[in-house]
């Protein structure tokens, strides 16, 4: 195998697998590369998943060698983004890689020793990577895709949460697409229209957060190579397949039911306030620093157009932290209070990028609801939050 | 107490204080700032007993007083604060301070001032060293301060050298050794003098020079003095102490090489050097990050190989057509210099394989210094 590239487009495709091979196995960190036709394809596979990617080349000889990922990343990072390199293969497993005035070889493992396989192993019986999804996929628009991940990916479970599902579900239906995530405090719902026709049938199945994070990273590299945006994807029992033009991620499928989220959904509120990011999460920000840290509770008073946040900490006699702080609200209904863990609502901030949203609180006891007012049209997102105790 | 101020002013005192303050200590009040609300200024103090900063912000007072507040908590909610809002912080009796800003009221439990430790006091004879050659010289001499103090008792420190008419530091960990020195007046020096500063202090005085308020056109200053304990460097309003180390430093001068001992010497452009290090050392092995240095027909070769991850080979053109040359370095060591020399270009100087490498700034200014020298890795 010989072949000359920019350093550029190898460091993007190493940087992709940076984030699928696990990094508890450091001296074990391979990654396959091989040529194929005038491309060079990189495998990689970590825990329950595997990343599939080629990037053009100009090919001198074909063949196939696996390397150590982050040493090859490390390196290749050190040079000018647009430096040209060669890479080839020696007899003894070897990578060879020559750039300006450098010669370095990296010991690596014969491409025909690389095993892939997931757990349980996957069909590699063919080499190109299109060739591994099974026949029958749809065809997502990028786009919604990425909004649907940045918009739940947050409230996914993780392993503080105590919830048995660390995934998110993806919707599929004949009229819309989205995702919707929880972890038992708090749920996030996205959902667009799409026109009629763009799915046969409705579907729905979990995705792991890591498989969500890598499928997001690698949406954002097609959008930096101006790649049409499309992603076909599948599902077969054992696994799911996101294939892009140029690369392909299967995830093993996550077990688990994900709850009905439609039956969670609040419908009926005593108060509606119109609020503005810019006013309203330095304050919070603020106040929830006198919070106790594992629940990070904060008390919002709301009254004559007026809301008070407030959050103390108690120490051996007495309260030892207290802060409060009021901003001015459109409400002039009966005085509401009631108590919910300042990060969930901070990180719905993060993905509110206009500034106005809009909160829907019920009685004390019942779930929150909070949406941004302008978003596309077609577009449907909508963050659930469960009040806590103060 | 009762005083106001701007949120910014006291920030940025909070941020050099934080420096100072031990996260982990076990004494309480150490892990608090000291307030305390007189004439026109609110003066703040932190301490870890050894080293300590005192230094004020402006503020318009409506009630003296003083108090201690945990840091760690000031400095997080100040952080939150727009920099040009108007704050007040209040203490009355018992440990509760509050904080206002607006319609936000935040309380929080402060100490008693009164058990915060006593801080010397700066002696009446200061000396004036300028400040932008004192910034330089830790810059320069704080790569090769040890990080802990190791089995000599002068690691951990640096060495202060002032003369009537120079300004000077040295230091070393035992591998490599910075040498750094300017001419300059020092008003005020009685006599010549040498004192070992530890490592965190000069962490600490680097980041209270960095933010020194300079007028254009003027060089800055930086008043010092010493007790029987303790150095004092005075920035503007911000009082910087420490105790002194008593150990003895060894004595440098016998490392550094003769310059008529130096039998080759080369002059290499710094990024280029730095850039091809950086990518060789990659291969190196992991603790001594060791490099081969090989002049040979008219270019350097910097190699470096394991058995694990591979090898790798650069290239510098350069003029030498001797015999070949061999020397193993820390290609660490050598980067550390190249980061601080702020030069275009650097000379290596050799003498043979077993010696040390001197490594320097062409073209320096009259009355400057600034030298590092490395010991070799043999094979």
């Amino acid at each position: 195998m010989e072949l000359t590239a920019r350093v550029q487009a190898l460091v993007a495709e190493l940087q992709l697998a940076d984030a699928i091979i696990d990094r508890d196995q450091p001296r074990n960190d391979l990654i396959h590369l091989e040529v194929v036709g005038d491309s060079l394809q990189f495998t990689s596979q970590g825990h329950s998943l595997l990343l599939r990617t080629t990037c053009p080349v100009e090919v001198v000889s074909g063949g196939a060698i696996a390397v150590p990922m982050r040493r090859l990343l490390a390196y290749l990072q050190l040079f000018p983004a647009d430096t040209e390199m060669r890479i080839a293969a020696t007899e003894t497993d070897t990578a060879k890689v020559t750039l300006v005035r450098s010669e370095t070889r990296i010991p690596g493992l014969a491409g025909e020793s690389y095993d892939v396989g997931l757990e349980p192993r996957l069909d590699t019986g063919q080499p190109a990577p299109a060739e591994m999804m099974p026949e029958e996929s749809v065809e997502l628009p990028a786009d919604l895709l990425l909004a649907a991940l940045n918009h739940t990916i947050f409230s996914v479970a993780d392993e503080q949460s105590h919830y048995t599902i660390e995934g998110a579900q993806l919707i599929v239906h004949r009229d819309k697409i989205g995702m919707v995530s929880t972890d038992g405090h708090r749920l996030s719902l996205y959902l667009r229209q799409v026109s009629a026709g763009t799915v046969q049938e409705d579907l729905q199945c979990l995705i792991s957060r890591k498989a969500m994070s890598e499928l997001k990273r690698i949406l954002e590299q097609c959008e930096d190579d101006d790649e049409p945006s499309r992603v076909e994807f599948a599902v077969d029992e054992r696994q799911i397949y996101f294939q892009t033009p140029r690369r392909l991620l299967v995830s093993q499928r996550l077990g688990g039911r994900f709850p009905e989220y439609n039956r969670v959904m609040p419908k009926e509120f005593n108060a509606t306030l119109d609020l503005d990011k810019e006013t309203f999460a330095p304050v919070l920000r603020r106040v929830s620093l006198f919070s106790e840290r594992r629940s990070s509770a904060v008390r919002f008073d709301i009254e004559n157009g007026e809301m008070k946040m407030q959050a103390q900490v108690f120490g051996d006699d007495a309260d030892m932290l207290h802060s409060e702080e009021s901003i001015s609200v459109d409400y002039a209904g009966d005085p509401i209070r009631v108590g919910f863990n300042a990060r969930y609502i901070l990180d719905f901030m993060q993905i509110c990028t206009g500034g106005a949203f809009r909160l829907h609180i019920g009685d004390p006891r019942s779930a929150a609801l909070m949406e941004i007012p302008d978003k596309d049209p077609g577009t449907d997102y909508r963050y659930v939050l469960m009040p806590i105790r103060v | 107490m009762e005083v106001k101020f701007r949120a910014q002013d006291l920030f940025s005192e909070l941020a050099l204080a934080q420096g100072i303050v031990d996260r982990k200590t076990t004494i309480p009040v150490l892990g608090h700032v000291l307030i305390e609300a007189d004439d026109d200024r609110l003066k703040l103090s932190v301490s870890d007993l050894e080293l300590s900063l005192r230094t004020s912000c402006q503020a318009e007072i409506s009630a003296a007083g003083s108090a201690t507040v945990p840091l760690q908590w000031l400095h997080d909610y100040f952080r939150l604060l727009p920099p040009d809002s108007e704050v007040s912080i209040s203490a009355s009796a018992g440990d509760t301070v509050e904080v206002i800003l607006g319609s936000a009221r935040s309380r929080l439990r402060g100490g008693d001032a009164k058990k915060f430790p006593d801080l010397p006091t700066l002696p009446q004879d200061t000396a004036s060293l300028p400040l932008g050659i004192l910034a330089s010289a830790i810059r320069k001499t704080m790569i090769s301060v040890s990080a802990d103090s190791g089995p000599y008792t002068y690691q951990g420190g640096c060495l202060l050298m002032l003369a009537r008419n120079s300004l000077g530091m040295v230091s070393t960990d035992g591998h490599r050794l910075s040498l750094y020195s300017e001419q300059a007046s020092l008003a005020g020096l009685s006599e010549e003098c040498r004192c070992l500063i530890p490592r965190k202090a000069m962490l600490n005085l680097e980041k209270v020079l960095a933010v020194a308020a300079v007028p254009d056109g003027e060089e800055g200053a930086v008043d010092f003095a010493q007790d029987g304990n303790h150095i004092f460097f005075r920035s503007g309003r911000r009082l910087l102490t420490c105790q002194k180390m008593t150990a003895a430093f060894p004595e440098y001068a016998r490392v550094l090489p003769d310059e008529s001992e130096i039998s080759i010497s080369r002059e290499f452009a710094t990024d280029d050097l730095a850039a091809t290090l950086r990518r060789v050392d990659q291969f190196a092995p992991q603790e001594s990050h060791a490099v081969q240095f090989v002049l040979d027909d008219g270019e350097l070769r910097v190699t470096a190989k394991t058995a694990l991850s591979g090898e790798s080979e650069a290239t510098v053109p350069t003029e030498y057509e001797g015999d070949r040359f061999q020397v193993g370095f820390s290609a660490r060591s050598v980067l550390d210099f190249l980061g601080v020399c702020d030069s275009e270009n650097v000379t290596l100087g050799f003498k043979d394989p077993e010696s040390v490498a001197q490594l320097s700034v062409p073209g320096l200014a009259e009355g400057k210094q600034h030298r590092y020298v490395i010991m070799p890795i043999r094979q």
